[in-house]
């Protein structure tokens, strides 16, 4: 640390010299604010981030009717639905999402596609490649109105308008039916968000079963009909509305669905009914149908078919799953006043991870999640694991993860397990109910979906392995060169996983801990997330609640994490000492004496100290200035210094004799994200203190600032962002005086070079004892 | 003719695949130039079940994490699909340092030694893109000129550092 020692005068001056001037090329405003990029506040949508007092959606409701054939996987399905315009505008048309149509040969998803690595590819690829015998997409019977007169209609890729016969006014309703069918898709072989899974030891199927019925597309005040062509990573936008399915499958299947049973009498056994009722006031799951149960039935086949009859009230779409390789726990939960039934439905493959943590997660999850929401709402929260790696619906969703063939698991497996059910339930606050468009903006509901599960993660176990939410885990992906914005849409995307998952999570993560503080940020969180219940909130609204409801403007922070790509790499740059000229002579000339003392001999001059001296040999040639000690006090020195004190008043005499430390630091903006200035102190008493400065000291200067410190004590270190919590991609830079920092690179290789690795350790051949200089194969 | 029917069926390939909503194909590998030590330090950061996946195909046998074997198998893996060239067109040799595993991530560390400078190099990162159609790979190079990022694709080419 550089040491300065400084008048009184001067420092003052120093201090009210203008230190913030504008430097020139006028660098972009950080701190702009973001009214002129958002959105016009209107009655649908305040200033403050509410819905306004003209806010309005549309409903659509649906009565269907399905039959899953197990023997050709297909689905055969009709539906009325009855289209509620609670919008202000006259339709003359509708439009209904086909999502099927991803899977026609000819869809856009398939057309551009990228070209895969033909370098070595596997059998699987060639053959996704090359057996494309895939006949995927739906098969439109019929489009009737309620008299059962054809309707026109038009299919356009995976969207499909219905003309209708006359305007519908606002405040009517309009009923129509719909006929279709699609065969499902093997969803281990060709992915998908729902599909079969094949299980060739016992010839059985699992199905999860969801974009299944030709669904309402949204309209709305702000995009009009949202009808963006369905690629494949823009999830979906849909209107609530009351839902009765009947579903019709083999005798011998276990059904889970969006909604609660209405006819548990005709499909389960007494037995079953029985247990669930009992499962309804259990403490932990109990098992509605067992894995021996499951093993016989796998053994079966079915003799005929069962209908199972789902209601679900005020959800934005239905999802089932069926199979009679299903084992069946239940769970009964209270949240606030709803009762819920928390329940899990997975093949003996399953165990015995399954039966152990999805319904344990998924009551985690309701706890977390209503706690930093609202209560959750629903009557049924469901958990099923089948082909599909992790994807959520309204009251049910599909996890993948599965232990080992041998009954064996990995930690791996297993927190992939607890966290992929942790999402998945958890989606159902994000985007299920706070009803988000995810054609538009993956971020809105997967960012703020994968911060609340980091905080589910971080509550289940100490130390738990979570992969999004840590600042120092998006340090990599913020210095990628080329990586876009969060606010771009979720089709453009290059890297979904950490753009709309990982980023928002980190910057929603450092909005709590580092920015507005957990008690603030709880209450503006969940004055959003009660706000926008049952409503579709856009981006604005979330950014202008969070302000609204703390008081804190974020304009900043919503430009430089969610506009752009810039990112977080502050670097304390010196920080330099200063000390009051007492003008006290014993105070100063020690001081300067010390100084003396301390500064370096030059070589030569330590090369001569012991070299005999003419002046020593021959005493005169001395005179007054080989005695003369300039850093003596002198008598004139105390006079002077009396002089002094005698003008100073006792308050001005006290401030001189506080014997303070004076520091400035000063700072550069290396990442172009202004971020708060985190400040570790170390004092030379081994003592530590934090000190925490806003993100607004950048506000005249993004590029560089300063900061006095004052203390009693003496500096030895001064640490940028010590916890890690600012995602600070650089910290050669953090630390004053420097301290090096090595890449993870070298802290491995440094750490290997202790330890013999595994290799070394497992591999070595009998009669050598030599480590393998080269590592393997060399 | 083999070439143009190759070619037809990538036009009308399917490949919708993307749709798993929480599995990314994508690696992160950092290359830095030690100018201190003249060194190649490059770190990989690999999802461990690809990983697996991508050594059970080089071995012909499932092999996890601290199993004999494993550690060579993954290197032979990583030689195959990241190379670097230097100015010449010569490919660096590669030496294993080791792996690290961290639940659903393995980083991998090797080194080339005797680089006193990365000019002219170029490169190639195609781990996994044989297995997952939509695998990206994502290179970020620090070296004297500064930080880049390169992504490789499969059937992407060697790209200039
Ligand atoms: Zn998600």
């Amino acid at each position: 640390m550089t040491r300065y020692t400084a008048s009184v005068v001067a420092f003052v001056l120093a201090i009210v010299t203008p230190a913030f001037a504008q430097p020139q090329g006028a660098p972009p405003d950080k701190f702009r604010q973001l009214e002129e990029i958002l959105p016009t506040p209107n009655e649908q949508r305040t200033a403050s981030g509410a819905p306004g007092r003209a806010y309005w959606q549309q409903r659509a409701d649906y009565d269907i009717d399905v039959t899953l054939d197990d023997v050709k996987q297909r689905i055969t399905g009709k539906e009325t639905v009855t289209y509620y315009n609670q919008s202000p505008d006259p339709l003359t048309y509708l439009w209904l999402q086909l999502d099927q149509n991803l899977f026609r040969k000819d869809s856009d998803t398939a057309l551009t596609a990228p070209a895969p690595s033909l370098e070595r590819p596997t059998f699987e690829t060639l053959d996704t490649l090359v057996n494309r015998d895939f006949d995927g997409g739906f098969q439109i019977a019929a489009v009737t109105d309620a008299t059962g007169k054809p309707l026109p209609h038009t299919i356009v890729k995976t969207m499909m308008r219905i003309d209708l016969a006359a305007p519908l006014a606002p405040g009517k309703s309009v009923v129509f039916g719909v006929a279709w069918s699609y065969n499902i898709n093997d969803a281990k072989r060709l992915g998908g968000r729902s599909g079969y899974e094949f299980f060739p030891k016992d010839g059985n199927y699992i199905y999860e079963i969801a974009q299944w019925f030709p669904r309402l597309a949204a309209y709305n005040d702000v995009s009009g009909w949202q009808h963006k062509q369905f690629l494949g990573s823009g999830e979906f936008t849909l209107e609530f509305g009351n839902y009765k399915v009947r579903i019709t499958a083999p005798n011998d299947h276990v059904v889970g669905a969006t909604g609660v049973l209405q006819n548990p009498q005709a499909v389960l056994t007494a037995a079953q009914l029985q247990r669930l009722e009992q499962a309804k006031t259990a403490s932990a799951p109990v098992l509605v149908v067992t894995p021996a149960e499951a093993k016989a039935a796998e053994a079966g086949k079915a003799t005929g078919t069962k209908t199972w009859v789902f209601h679900a009230e005020n959800v934005r779409d239905f999802a089932f799953a069926s199979s009679r390789k299903f084992i069946w726990d239940a769970q009964g939960h209270r949240s606030g006043t709803q009762p819920v039934l928390a329940m899990s439905y997975y093949p003996n493959e399953g165990n015995p991870l399954w039966a152990q943590y999805s319904t344990a997660a998924i009551i985690h999850t309701l706890n977390l999640y209503s706690r930093y929401s609202f209560d959750y709402p629903y009557p049924i929260a469901i958990s099923v694991n089948g082909p599909v790696g992790g994807m959520e619906y309204p009251m049910i969703c599909f996890n993948g993860p599965r232990p080992e063939p041998d009954g064996t698991y990995t930690a791996r497996t297993k927190y992939a397990l607890i966290s992929v059910v942790i999402h998945e339930v958890g989606h159902n606050y994000f985007p299920m109910i706070v009803n988000t468009d995810e054609r538009q903006w993956t971020w809105m509901d997967e960012g703020i979906n994968s911060f609340l599960q980091f905080l589910a993660e971080q509550e289940w176990e100490d130390n738990y392995p979570s992969r999004r939410g840590e600042p120092k885990n998006m340090v990599e992906y913020m210095t990628a060169p080329g990586h876009d914005p969060i606010m771009t849409n979720s089709e453009s995307v290059k890297e979904l996983g950490n753009n709309a998952y990982g980023k928002p999570a980190t910057a929603l993560n450092i909005l709590r801990e580092t920015v507005m503080g957990r008690e603030l940020f709880d209450f503006a969180f969940r004055e959003y997330s009660r706000r926008w219940k049952f409503k579709r909130p856009m981006p604005a609204d979330f950014f202008r609640t969070m302000e609204d409801a703390s008081a804190i403007d974020l304009d900043w922070f919503w430009h430089g994490w969610f506009y752009t790509t810039d990112h977080t790499d502050l670097s304390l740059d010196d920080v330099r000492h200063f000390t009051l000229n007492t003008k006290n002579p014993e105070t100063e000339k020690t001081l300067q004496r010390q100084q003396q003392t301390a500064a370096p001999t030059t070589l030569s001059a330590e090369r001569y100290r012991d070299t005999p001296k003419l002046v020593e040999q021959n005493p005169a040639l001395a005179d007054f200035y080989n005695r003369f000690d300039p850093l003596a006090v002198t008598p004139a020195d105390r006079e002077e210094y009396q002089k002094v004190l005698g003008a100073l008043t006792d308050k001005e005499k006290a401030l001189i004799g506080s014997n303070k430390n004076f520091y400035v630091m000063r700072f550069s903006n290396v990442g172009g994200l202004v971020m708060p200035i985190i400040l570790k102190l170390d004092y030379v008493d081994g003592t530590s203190e934090e000190l925490r400065i806003p993100a607004e000291i950048w506000r005249r200067d993004a590029s560089k600032v300063s900061k006095l410190v004052i203390t009693d004590k003496v500096l030895s270190q001064v640490t940028l962002d010590p916890k890690l919590e600012t995602a600070d991609t650089d910290l050669s830079n953090n630390f004053f005086p420097r301290k090096p920092v090595m890449t993870r690179f070298q802290l491995f290789k440094q750490q290997q070079q202790t330890t013999p690795n595994p290799m070394q350790q497992l591999e070595r051949k009998p009669g050598t004892d030599a480590p393998r200089p080269q590592g393997p194969g060399q | 003719m083999r070439r143009w029917l190759a070619v037809v069926m990538l036009l009308t390939g399917l490949v919708p695949v993307a749709a798993d909503a929480h599995k990314f194909y994508v690696s992160l590998t950092t290359v830095e130039h030690n100018t201190a030590e003249q060194s190649l330090e490059i770190t990989m950061r690999l999802f461990a079940d690809d990983l697996e996946a991508a050594v059970a195909r080089e071995t012909g046998k499932p092999l996890t994490h601290g199993q004999p074997g494993f550690e060579a198998a993954v290197f032979a893996v990583v030689r195959r699909a990241l190379t670097v060239r230097q100015a010449d067109g010569q490919p660096l040799t590669l030496a294993w340092v080791g792996l690290e595993n961290k639940v659903d991530v393995t980083w991998v560390y090797v080194e080339a030694p005797r680089v006193p400078s990365t000019t002219g190099f170029t490169l190639r990162d195609t781990i996994f893109t044989d297995l997952f159609p939509e695998q990206v790979n994502m290179v970020h190079v620090k070296d004297a000129r500064g930080r880049r990022a390169i992504d490789f694709r499969g059937g992407d080419s060697f790209k200039p550092f």
